[in-house]
């Protein structure tokens, strides 16, 4: 697709259209995040990440909290999350120069900051003798909190409603899991977090 | 509704490597750009032949184009201005109106 700059093209209406859906999906293909693949990998990471946790624990009485393999295994699926992450993020970034590129470092700050400080906020809980049922609960809980939140902040930029309603979906799935205990609340937080994220996903996908 | 005609649509924009250029840069966001190789790669156009579609649009004001230089290489970042955005609106919006006007009822 060797194009000359020479002037006297006569371009008909027709391929003028052929060319602005073509260029149209060629740009979006390769300038915008995936948000289809991303909500995908985020959902499957609830999914399975909180899962994990329920697996190792749900027979446990009294509660002693996750340990050994199944932390080895939470933290391997993390880390494969991240790195797609960065793999969906990136390809789309290549070359990119704005604003945008900065709107997404503040918001996985955002992210990283706001699920840290609910942790220390847990650890100060547990330091003053709160129960170790609440301490866990909130420590579970964090990821979504903060993760709805930042969704819904962020659809305030770009009045997107989809994001609003995944970030308030979340928020919904994180509260409302916590009265399940901190055993239940993580069979909560896999199948419905994971599930919103999952059904927001193919939502994208087909809109 | 008066018929719109070859003519109303804007020459600037009517020539299928600048129409690539303006509806490439159309899917970023406001206020981002590309670099000058990524979009060579996006249009697949020679560097000469883009410069030259760049430098007309760069004269209508539909995009601007800045330089920033690191330690080893310059990089040129091409960006669509508002101006550019509007124009391109009214492209597809008169192109739409000759489409139209074409199809038998």
């Amino acid at each position: 697709m060797n194009e000359s700059s020479n002037e006297t093209t006569n371009l008909a209406p027709d391929d003028a259209t052929i060319i602005l859906r073509e260029t149209g999906e060629r740009a979006r293909r390769h300038l915008l995040i995936n948000r289809p693949l991303l909500f995908a990998v985020w959902g499957l990471t609830a999914l399975v990440g909180y899962g994990i946790l329920w697996l190792a624990v749900h027979d446990q009485h009294p509660y002693h909290g996750p340990r050994g393999a199944a932390l080895a295994w939470l933290g391997l699926v993390v880390v494969i999350s991240i790195f797609l992450r960065l793999w969906v993020v990136s390809r789309s970034s290549v070359g990119l120069a704005g604003p945008s590129n900065l709107r997404r470092s503040i918001l996985s700050l955002s992210l990283i900051v706001g699920t840290a400080t609910l942790w220390i906020v847990d650890g100060a809980l547990a330091h003053a003798g709160a129960p170790r049922a609440a301490v866990t609960v909130l420590e579970m809980a964090a990821p979504l909190l903060s993760f709805g939140l930042v969704l819904c902040a962020s659809a305030s930029q770009r009045s997107n409603v989809g994001s609003l309603a995944l970030g308030l979906g979340l928020l919904v799935v994180a509260a409302s899991g916590a009265y399940a205990g901190p055993i239940g609340c993580l069979a909560v937080y896999s199948l419905a977090g994971g599930g919103v994220l999952l059904v927001a996903a193919t939502v994208e996908a087909l809109v | 509704m008066t018929v719109a005609t070859n003519d109303e649509l804007d020459p600037v924009i009517h020539v299928p490597a600048r129409l690539r250029i303006v509806v490439t840069l159309a899917t970023l966001g406001e206020g981002d750009g590309l670099t000058f190789t990524r979009l060579q790669d996006l249009i697949g156009l020679t560097p000469g032949n883009l410069i030259t579609h760049l430098r007309k649009l760069e004269e209508a004001g539909y995009v601007t184009m800045a330089k920033s230089s690191d330690d080893s290489a310059t990089r040129t970042s091409v960006t669509l201005t508002y101006a550019g955005r509007a124009a391109l609106e009214r492209y597809t919006t008169t192109l739409r109106q000759l489409l139209d006007s074409a199809t038998p009822e």
